[in-house]
């Protein structure tokens, strides 16, 4: 805005002579003084140009780079409210199988809705029912988690 | 209804700090036309179904904003016209009781002071104008992390991603573009207007009509760059989202019946309501958006209008000289117009896209 303002004002300042030179002047010295005002106004609204062409533009590269991070509140929260849908069906799954009492904690991979991260079983509170009392616990809960929740057994942790 | 407390508890996590603090800043009748005084009640009654606005309180602000406006206008047309009315009587004079070199003095103090008087009303405009730009991109930065947030939710993660430096073209560049070198550029066409009213043998009409021409080819190039770039990668990047959200969706065929019940209910939830809650933070902007924007529009529109009046006043009076500044002022000001109606416009198909595109997953 500077440079504009200080363009304008030497413009109006030539012009302001050239009328004052119209106005007093007569005769031949008249129109010789108006075309020199005429030519210096000229020359001044040209001379910023090369200036301008030379600049260019080189900020929209760094534009196209920015990002507007998200909320990242509401993404947990989403992502929490399937990972606790995901941990009541798995629990509701076992239950149907004969697994009571156990907890489900899934961690899923932040901002994605079905990528598991890790699932954790919390043990403590198991009941198993009577028919089962022989089996290994942890491989069939490893076995049943991997097929409901189609995950790795290594992403499993078993807690008592 | 269970889902419409999850769609509320999905709400409260969304940070409307920003939007309320905005909100908050407007004056009574502004917030009378935006109906709830925060912006996530607001988005709750949208969400319930509670889409319209008071139509006549609407109407009523805009009659009392074209009556200020014309009322602020008053006393400079009062003043114009008295100056124009003594400039024919001057007019009429010269020649018999005033030789014409006095005449021409006389002509030339009165263009001066129509154009010391112009210029004070002009620049107050063109200040508003610039004012009202600055808000347009302070809105962007305060809408779009938050809808870009929710289109993230809903699942439209490249769509998101699409638009992110979309975003900061427009709430940065455009914005800049205006200010920078659209509203410069104006501001010396309005000067060279005026500097070509002081005196008839002073010729820059062409110029003050160069910068004119310049502004309008240098506004729907870009313009029309950034909404086609943006229409074809949008749309583009939705339909790969739809694909990928069908996809899930599909697989959940894969999970046991109880668990792909429940995850099927989960992401419905998230999903929609993401959705619903991004349409209505669209709406609440778009409503926002007018708010701020009328106001400065009507005032620069009626001040336009009024300077083709007072031309139209001023040539059968016989002042030639006043009635071309004031056309030529008035070209100016009807650009400046041109402007905030394309800089708004682009903002509105902006919002409308993303909303739109976000949409396109469900």
């Amino acid at each position: 805005m500077n440079v504009l303002s200080t363009w304008i004002l030497s413009l109006l300042g030539v012009i302001i002579l050239g009328i004052a030179a119209d106005l007093l002047l007569g005769g031949k010295l008249k129109n010789f003084c108006r075309s020199i005002f005429a030519a210096a106004a000229v020359l001044i609204i040209v001379l910023p140009l090369p200036t301008i062409i030379n600049k260019g533009c080189s900020d929209i590269g760094t534009l196209m780079n920015s990002e507007i991070p998200p909320d990242n509140t509401y993404i947990s929260a989403s992502t929490d409210y399937i990972a606790d849908k995901l941990e009541k069906g798995t629990e509701e799954a076992l239950k149907k199988d004969g697994i009571e009492g156990i907890e489900v904690k899934i961690t899923l991979k932040k901002g994605e809705y079905t990528e598991i991260e890790r699932v954790e079983i919390f043990i403590k509170k198991l009941v198993i029912e009577n028919e089962m009392l022989h089996i290994n616990k942890y491989e069939y809960l490893k076995k049943k988690v991997t097929e409901f929740l189609q995950v790795e057994e290594e992403m499993i942790r078993i807690y008592e | 209804m269970e889902k419409d407390k999850d769609i509320n508890g999905l709400l409260e996590n969304l940070d409307t700090s920003e939007m309320d603090n905005y909100l908050s800043q407007l004056d009574r009748d502004e917030k009378l036309i935006f109906d709830s005084g925060s912006v996530t009640e607001r988005i709750k009654e949208i969400i319930n179904g509670d889409i319209a606005l008071d139509a006549g309180n609407f109407f009523v602000y805009i009659c009392e904003l074209i009556g200020l406006s014309a009322k602020k206008i008053l006393p400079f047309l009062s003043t114009v016209l008295a100056i124009c009315i003594a400039c024919a009587v001057i007019n009429s004079i010269k020649g018999r009781f005033a030789s014409e070199s006095v005449g021409d003095m006389v002509g030339f103090i009165f263009s001066a002071l129509i154009i010391v008087i112009l210029s004070v009303q002009v620049s107050s405009l063109v200040l508003k104008a610039k004012d009202m730009v600055n808000d347009i991109e302070k809105q962007i930065n305060i809408f779009f992390p938050v809808i870009i947030t929710l289109m993230a939710g809903s699942g439209a993660t490249t769509t998101a991603g699409v638009y992110q430096p979309m975003i900061a073209i427009f709430g940065t560049g455009i914005t800049r573009l205006m200010v920078n070198i659209i509203f410069p550029l104006i501001i010396a066409s309005l000067v060279f207007g005026f500097i070509s009213g002081i005196s008839s043998s002073i010729k820059l009409k062409k110029l003050s009509d160069f910068f004119i021409n310049a502004v309008k080819w240098l506004m729907s190039v870009s313009f029309f760059i950034f909404l086609a770039y943006m229409g074809v990668q949008g749309i583009t990047a939705s339909v790969y989202d739809n694909v990928s959200v069908r996809m899930t969706k599909f697989a959940l065929g894969n999970y046991v019946p109880i668990i792909g019940g429940y995850l099927s209910d989960g992401l419905g939830v998230i999903i929609s309501g993401s959705v619903l809650i991004k349409n209505a933070v669209g709406m609440c902007a778009i409503v926002l958006l007018l708010i701020s924007v009328i106001p400065v529009i009507l005032q620069i529109i009626i001040f336009g209008l009024s300077l083709n009046f007072l031309a139209a006043v001023a040539e059968p009076l016989g002042c030639e000289q006043v009635s071309t500044l004031l056309s030529q002022i008035g070209k100016s000001i009807k650009t400046i117009v041109a402007c905030l109606f394309g800089v708004t416009f682009l903002y509105f198909i902006f919002i409308i896209l993303v909303v739109l595109t976000g949409n396109l997953i469900i």
